[in-house]
């Protein structure tokens, strides 16, 4: 059976949700293995959302948030890209392939670069097969 | 007239462990006199010759109390887990080892083949030219003998039997242990089935004196050699790491008081699924820069996220080990 | 031939067993000494900050 990637992307309400949203508004093709987690900031966005995906069986995690100087709440998309940069050394260490995490800034009329992050991200992790954290985590012996 | 109290049933056992949690019992010093007049220890490997299959006689429930340290390392470990759950009436998780994984927790970053390669064929100090390894059973001319399976993963004592109380710390502070145990003589309410007792809820920062102001802005990390401690100012704010804020505090912030930083022994604080990841937002939140490329290079002087912000807590955290 | 098993040693530090294996007259033929316990800190410091 092909293998389906599962992706979660977390997106800030007031820009790259807004600009999902207009991807989608305009009829634009995008691949469906996207599950969409809206938050209002990037910057509520933190590390334990991002394990519990992979935890929880995703192939990929996408944080999207306004571009850096537009954040609806001043600061908070620097705080994720922060965050972003120091979880991402984390996951390397935990054995997590880099190219698992994605973090890209999409504003609110950029629906045409989300339906292309969404489709590039997809191929990327289909390419890189499934996460192999759901069967690391069952074993004891 | 009633008859005097049934005196109270102890064990302490200790698992994949440094003895440190033992030592933390016996500091109890002079008040052994007044432990022992309320209770009994019925099996102790440090300080008494009892042996495990005085252990496997025991009707269940015999023991009143366990106090269960150490991490589950091996096969060894995982039955007598599974053996004190069912002799004790308490089983309590003491230490950072059996609360979290604690320190022997680091081993879920190699898996059981690496481990024994480096401890029996590449290590300095050893020699070993037939690459002779332990073995679950070996056949010797008397008979079979038998050592236990070692894991591929460290587990703390909640991932394999159900767990009563915890007591954090490594080792956890004598002072708070006496606490819980005349709290369970005096027959005091105990808190409800699955609390981390013996410990305060808040964080460290909560308690210790270090002076902290609103401003901690991070320029860069310094290791706590690289900089001259004024003793006064939060550790954060000199720039050195320190996992206080996700931390429990119930310690007396003792590191602290020694002019050291916290490493997070104590866990965290009530109701949080992940420390290591609580910490990271906290890091991450806290760093002065807004370009990436200045960002990783702040970043840089953290060699080692996993391992600082997960060093007693990894095989209880989201990612319990490292992936093959 | 019988056989004793100690398990585990006690009133010192770390993990142990012994396994003594007697002869018909009761002497002691060969005992065993092991050690059942391996954390494995030779590993995994390596790569750590002191």
């Amino acid at each position: 059976m092909e293998f389906k990637p599962r992706i979660v992307a977390f997106l800030c309400n007031w820009c790259s949700y807004t600009g999902a949203d207009l991807a989608g508004t305009s009829r634009m093709e995008y691949k469906a293995n996207v599950r969409a987690i809206r938050v209002m900031c990037s910057g509520r966005i933190e590390p334990t959302f991002v394990l519990r995906a992979f935890v929880k069986g995703a192939d990929g995690v996408l944080v999207c948030g306004c571009h850096p100087g537009d954040c609806h709440y001043q600061e908070g998309n620097y705080r994720c890209l922060r965050r972003f940069l120091l979880l991402q050394k984390y996951v390397v260490q935990m054995g997590i392939e880099t190219e698992r995490l994605k973090l890209e800034w999409i504003s609110a009329s950029e629906g045409r670069q989300f339906a292309e992050l969404i489709n590039s991200f997809t191929e990327t992790i289909a390419n890189l097969g499934p996460c192999k954290i759901k069967e690391t985590m069952k074993v004891l012996t | 007239m009633e008859g005097p109290k049934p005196k109270l049933k102890l064990a302490v056992y200790w698992a994949a462990a440094c003895g440190g949690c033992c030592v933390s019992v016996l500091d109890v010093h002079e008040k052994l006199f007044d432990v022992i007049a309320a209770a009994d220890f019925v099996f102790w490997p440090i300080a008494l010759d009892i042996k495990y299959k005085d252990v496997e006689e025991m009707p269940d429930n015999h023991i009143d109390l366990t106090l269960f340290n150490g991490a589950v390392r091996n096969s060894e470990n995982e039955h007598m887990a599974k053996l004190l759950r069912k002799k004790s009436r308490i089983l309590v998780a003491y230490g950072s080892c059996s609360h979290l994984g604690g320190i022997p927790g680091l081993a879920n970053f190699s898996t059981k083949e690496d481990i024994f390669h480096r401890v029996y064929k590449e290590c300095e100090s050893v020699i070993n030219p037939e690459n002779i390894r332990p073995l679950s059973e070996y056949e010797v001319q008397e008979g079979i003998l038998e050592l236990p399976v070692f894991y591929n993963d460290v587990r703390s004592l909640a991932q394999i039997v159900e767990v009563d109380y915890y007591i954090p710390g490594c080792p956890p502070q004598t002072e708070r242990l006496i606490e819980v145990f005349v709290a369970i003589v005096t027959g005091a309410e105990l808190p409800p089935k699955g609390s981390v007792i013996g410990a305060e809820t808040k964080a460290q920062c909560d308690e210790c004196i270090r002076k902290k102001t609103e401003n901690k802005r991070i320029k860069k990390f310094y290791r706590p050699w690289e900089i001259s401690d004024d003793g006064e100012t939060c550790f954060m704010e000199q720039g050195v790491l320190c996992m206080g804020p996700a931390t429990r505090a119930g310690c007396g912030y003792r590191c602290i008081k020694g002019n050291a930083p916290c490493r997070g022994c104590y866990g965290p604080s009530s109701d949080v699924t992940d420390p290591g990841a609580k910490m990271m937002s906290a890091i991450a939140s806290i760093i002065d820069e807004k370009e990436p490329e200045e960002i990783k290079r702040v970043l840089e002087d953290i060699v080692d996220p996993a391992g600082v912000f997960y060093r007693f807590s990894l095989p209880s955290s989201l990612i319990r080990r490292k992936l093959s | 031939m019988k056989r004793i098993t100690i398990d585990p040693i006690t009133r010192l530090e770390g993990h142990g067993k012994i396994e003594i294996f007697l002869n018909e007259d009761g002497e002691v033929n060969n005992v065993y000494f092991q050690v059942p316990e391996l954390r494995g800190f030779e590993k995994f410091c390596e790569g750590r900050p002191v």
